[in-house]
């Protein structure tokens, strides 16, 4: 090993770590060069100065591990969150199991299946309709949809041919500004209210002449 | 076994516990480094704030990664680069408090202020200024030979490069130090040579 050698061993002479063979290399270099001793000082006189911590230099806080067991729970908190969120099993999952664990779905034959699970789309559907609100509140009558307020008028009891649309009977009860009260009922007449300013006996003469009038009775009040 | 060596097997120990999930044995590698790794740091950066930032970085990686160590390095071979690397990363937005290897101050710059001084007490200062102003790649090996006495390959390990270049950088950092070092006060004869 050449001087150069040597010198470049010295700083981790000074600081001791030199492997034993390596060190008494150096050593035996270092009793024949002063110069080489010189140099070895300057490397002590430098580790001094390093590994001393003067007044000046920042010192860490004291509770600084008390944020990394705060970092640490709360990494392992978010972690745990995680793991439960994709363990959990899906809605369609659920369904799967609930059917394989109840009516050991697995093991159902192909055609059952689909029989199975149409009859339970038909109830869902029917359920559904049931359940959703009428697009129109309250109920239709074939008068129209406009809310009347029932008088205390006269009423009659109607019979018309069952051939005679629903538009024709409305246009004929809105000739005498008439209004359903009920009905139809089991052999199809209906009963109507007539405005209490009606001419009652004139209304009638004109429903009797009427071809689709099959039937008509003044209500007893 | 001698004490290194127990040093060294009591942390491999503890490392292995960390592996495990054991806090305490965090807390006792957390008592032993963390002034080391937070030394390190703030002398690199000169940023309290961010050197205790990344000694929790640190310990945190460690607690992470603790499964996973072989031992292949020594403990503190293996922690003190941790250390560097999270050093290194978080100084990526923040110019180092040092200069580039290229833009390093000639030593002669400095020769004059140096020969002023008159104790040892006032050169060490200067020389600790001289020191801040050496670029970060030859302050780390000064600092990792004579503040965290590691050995020459130890040094490698950390910075992950050749045994060669921790030799070369240290020579590096010799000669830019030389004015305040030649100035200590000693001569050939001081040091046992003939006059």
């Amino acid at each position: 090993m050449n001087e150069q050698k040597f010198e470049e061993l010295l700083p981790w002479y000074a600081n001791g770590t030199l492997e034993d063979s390596e060190r008494q290399q150096v050593e035996s270099w270092l009793k024949e060069s002063p110069e080489a001793r010189l140099q070895l000082a300057e490397y002590e006189f430098l580790g001094e100065t390093v590994s001393e911590v003067t007044e000046q230099e920042a010192v860490m806080r004291a509770d600084l591990f008390d944020d990394l067991l705060e970092r640490i729970e709360t990494e392992e908190h978010q972690a745990a969150n995680e793991s439960e969120r994709q363990n959990a099993p899906s809605l369609m999952e659920t369904v799967q199991n609930w059917f394989n664990e109840t009516f050991r779905w697995n093991m159902t034959p192909a055609f059952a299946k689909v029989a199975v699970v149409s009859q339970f789309a038909v109830v869902m559907a029917l359920g559904a309709v049931l359940i959703m609100p009428s697009a129109d509140e309250g109920y239709e009558v074939l008068s129209g949809n406009n809310t009347v307020l029932v008088d205390q008028g006269i009423q009659l009891d109607i019979g018309v041919n069952p051939q005679l649309t629903v538009g024709e009977f409305q246009a004929l009860l809105k000739t005498h500004r008439a209004m359903i009260v009920s009905g139809p009922n089991g052999i199809g007449v209906y009963r109507i209210r007539l405005p209490q300013q009606s001419d009652v006996a004139q209304v009638q003469a004109v429903l009797k002449t009427n071809e689709n009038v099959t039937y008509l009775q003044r209500v007893s009040p | 076994m001698d004490v290194a060596s127990q040093r060294k097997a009591e942390e491999v120990a503890w490392i292995h516990c960390v592996g495990k999930g054991d806090k305490a044995a965090l807390r006792l590698l957390y008592a032993r480094y963390s002034t080391r790794i937070f030394r390190f740091v703030i002398r690199m950066i000169r940023d309290e704030a961010k050197a205790e930032e990344v000694v929790n970085d640190v310990m945190m990686e460690v607690w992470k990664s603790a499964a996973s160590f072989e031992g292949r390095s020594a403990p503190s071979t293996w922690i003190l680069g941790i250390a560097r690397y999270r050093t290194l990363n978080a100084v990526r937005g923040k110019k180092l408090d040092t200069v580039g290897l290229d833009e390093a101050p000639e030593a002669e710059d400095h020769r004059e202020e140096a020969s002023r001084a008159k104790s040892d007490e006032q050169l060490q200062g200067l020389l600790r200024s001289a020191l801040d102003r050496l670029s970060s790649e030859h302050r780390e090996v000064v600092e990792l030979t004579f503040f965290h006495g590691y050995s020459y390959p130890e040094i490698a390990n950390i910075l992950q490069c050749p045994e060669n270049t921790v030799k070369t950088r240290m020579f590096h950092a010799r000669a830019k130090l030389k004015p305040w070092l030649q100035n200590m006060g000693l001569s050939v004869a001081d040091a046992g040579g003939v006059t």
